[in-house]
């Protein structure tokens, strides 16, 4: 277990994965990066993380599929949700379901880990991962 | 007049003339009972007529030989004119109900004259020589004037009745004759007034459902039913058609809006990694190795090349310019386009396999657009195929007036619910970063531009071939804008 919180990294862009995975391991946190939202949703039945950084739209489940899975689930999870294209609509429900934060494509990763480094502290509050 | 005063009126004519007959029929049947009445009294009259000279014939056989039997016989005669007298009496009570012509007070008067030769008779002292024979003379004179009078009375009477009855007869005919003529006129007036009008409706619908939104004109120029429910109708065309313009601006509008987020999705996507591997770059600099930081470098190049790929695609398919349509032999363009593709069919391991006969007519298209076409279809075709296979292409002619070339694929297939997607815009079924979701639209588009259409056919697992059909003779109307 880390110290600065365990972080799930979704996107279908294979760069994203790999930047961001390696910004944010460099930074101390334990991170785990998926190109498939099937295998993450798998991954999240096995392991809770504190944070989860994900794309909205991707082929397969979406990113508002995977954030409603952790709120079904009632985990202490925060979801930070990344977009090339969020309609009204899409950020409307996503704040519904307590999105930590709804982030436009381009972003800076110095952006991101400020978030998760909030998103994690909050999530240790609330909860206590496994 | 509006149509319902139209039937209203109908109606309320019909009744009138119904009621009049009705009124005319009542007062022939109440004179017929009157005439029948008289008619019986008149019978009864000539009845007691007729018994007052049996009686004074047999008193006059009697008097000599049996006075007291001829006594008994004036009497009897005197009663029945009695009786006839107030027949009489009565009947000049009711002096209306006599047939023309009838006077009871002369057949009174008449009646007077008998009875007072009889009287006399009985009255007068009884002398065995009787009346005279001047007397008697007298006394069958005024019997037989007044008998012959009930007579003509009896027979007036009975043409009355039968006058009468002709009359109702009449009337019945005329009442049969006259409500069918005006049922005919009615039924005739109405279908005019309200069927056709009706039927010119149920054409202007017919109109509308074809989608034709001008105004209907009323064939009547006054106000009625119909003057406003064209009226009514003209307001709903109108609405009608402001309806169906924001429809259609609303439909233009959600295309761009699918257009836009397939745009920004495709475009942010690269920018994004793009900024990321900067990032990347610019915190570390100093301690990348330069061939580490060289393939950073690479990948942001690709990620140029991958956001310009969609700005190209999105340029075809917004392209403005005028297809040239000129003589087109398709085996060339076909061979062309392959040739373009060589180098990714080599890379993939796919063979190419082209029949195109010979004898395939020449036809009016556009050679650049579809040198295009056949271009996405074979680069899709490779694509399907990342383990290698075989990429046919064959050409035929259908009929007199089409050519077909068919581009089969032995690759992955495409699922059944996919397919019927794959010609809309920014929808992929490739990898990211490999289609941009507008190849298909964009070939599509350029085929329908041609007056001719591709059909698909795939099976997951064994390959997909596409169909293009093109009419030698070019599209219908040419230099349309892509």
């Amino acid at each position: 277990m880390s110290d600065r919180g365990e972080v799930l990294v979704l996107d279908d862009e294979e760069t994203v994965c790999r930047r961001l995975g390696d910004y944010l391991s460099e930074r101390g946190y334990a991170v785990e990066t998926f190109t498939e939202s099937e295998k993450a949703l798998a991954r999240l039945a096995e392991k809770t993380f504190d944070v989860i950084v994900t794309d909205l739209k991707m082929r397969g489940p979406t990113g508002m599929e995977v954030l409603r899975t952790v709120r079904e689930k009632g985990l202490p999870t925060e979801v930070i949700m990344i977009t090339g294209y969020g309609s009204w609509y899409e950020s409307r429900e996503a704040e519904f379901l307590e999105v930590f934060e709804f982030v436009p494509k381009p972003f800076r990763m110095k952006e991101i880990e400020g978030l998760v480094r909030r998103a994690a502290k909050k999530a240790r509050r609330s909860g206590r991962p496994s | 007049m509006s149509a319902r005063a139209s039937i209203a009126g109908g109606f309320f004519l019909t009744f009138l003339v119904v009621f009049a007959i009705t009124v005319v029929e009542m007062i022939t049947l109440s004179d017929l009972r009157s005439r029948i009445r008289f008619l019986e009294d008149a019978g009864q009259f000539e009845v007691e007529l007729l018994g007052a000279r049996k009686a004074e014939k047999n008193y006059l056989f009697f008097r000599g030989s049996d006075p007291e039997q001829g006594r008994k016989h004036l009497q009897e005669a005197l009663e029945h004119l009695q009786r006839a007298r107030s027949i009489a009496d009565q009947c000049s009570t009711r002096e209306e109900a006599a047939p023309d012509g009838f006077d009871c007070r002369t057949a009174l008067e008449h009646l007077d004259e008998y009875e007072a030769l009889l009287e006399e008779l009985a009255t007068s002292p009884g002398s065995k020589a009787g009346p005279g024979a001047e007397k008697i003379r007298e006394i069958r004179q005024a019997g037989r004037r007044i008998a012959s009078e009930a007579a003509l009375f009896l027979s007036r009477g009975r043409q009355a009745v039968d006058r009468t009855l002709d009359r109702a007869l009449l009337l019945a005919v005329v009442f049969l004759v006259g409500s069918f003529l005006l049922m005919g006129v009615l039924a005739v007036a109405l279908t005019l007034r309200v069927v056709r009008p009706i039927n010119r409706f149920v054409a202007y619908t017919r109109r509308i459902a074809a989608g034709d939104f001008s105004p209907i004109t009323p064939a009547r120029r006054y106000r009625d039913e119909f003057s406003e429910l064209a009226a009514a109708i003209n307001v709903m065309l109108r609405e009608l058609d402001e309806r169906q313009a924001q429809v259609a601006r609303a439909g233009k509008l959600a295309a761009l809006g699918t257009l836009t987020s397939g745009i920004a999705h495709e475009l942010n996507n690269p920018l994004n990694n793009i900024s990321l591997t900067t990032e990347t770059l610019l915190e570390n600099l100093e301690n990348y190795e330069p061939r580490e930081a060289r393939r950073l470098l690479e990948d942001i190049f690709n990620q140029v090349d991958r956001a310009s790929a969609t700005v190209r695609n999105l340029l075809d398919f917004t392209r403005k310019e005028k297809p040239v349509f000129l003589e087109t032999y398709l085996p060339e363009v076909v061979l062309k386009a392959s040739h373009l593709v060589r180098n990714e069919a080599k890379l993939a391991g796919v063979k190419v396999r082209i029949e195109m006969p010979e004898e395939l007519p020449p036809i009016r298209a556009c050679a650049r657009d579809l040198t295009q076409v056949f271009l996405n279809l074979f680069l899709n075709a490779i694509q399907a195929m990342p383990g290698g296979g075989t990429l046919t292409v064959t050409g035929d002619r259908p009929d007199r007036d089409h050519v077909r070339v068919e581009v089969r694929d032995t690759g992955t297939g495409i699922e059944p619910e996919a397919l019927e997607k794959i010609f809309e815009p920014f929808f992929t079924t490739k990898e990211v970063g490999v289609g941009t979701g507008l190849g298909l639209t964009v070939t599509h588009r350029l085929v329908e531009n041609h007056g001719g259409r591709i059909e698909v056919e795939s099976r997951p697992g064994e390959g997909t071939a596409f169909s293009v059909i093109l009419p030698v003779k070019g599209p219908p109307e040419e230099g349309r804008a892509v």
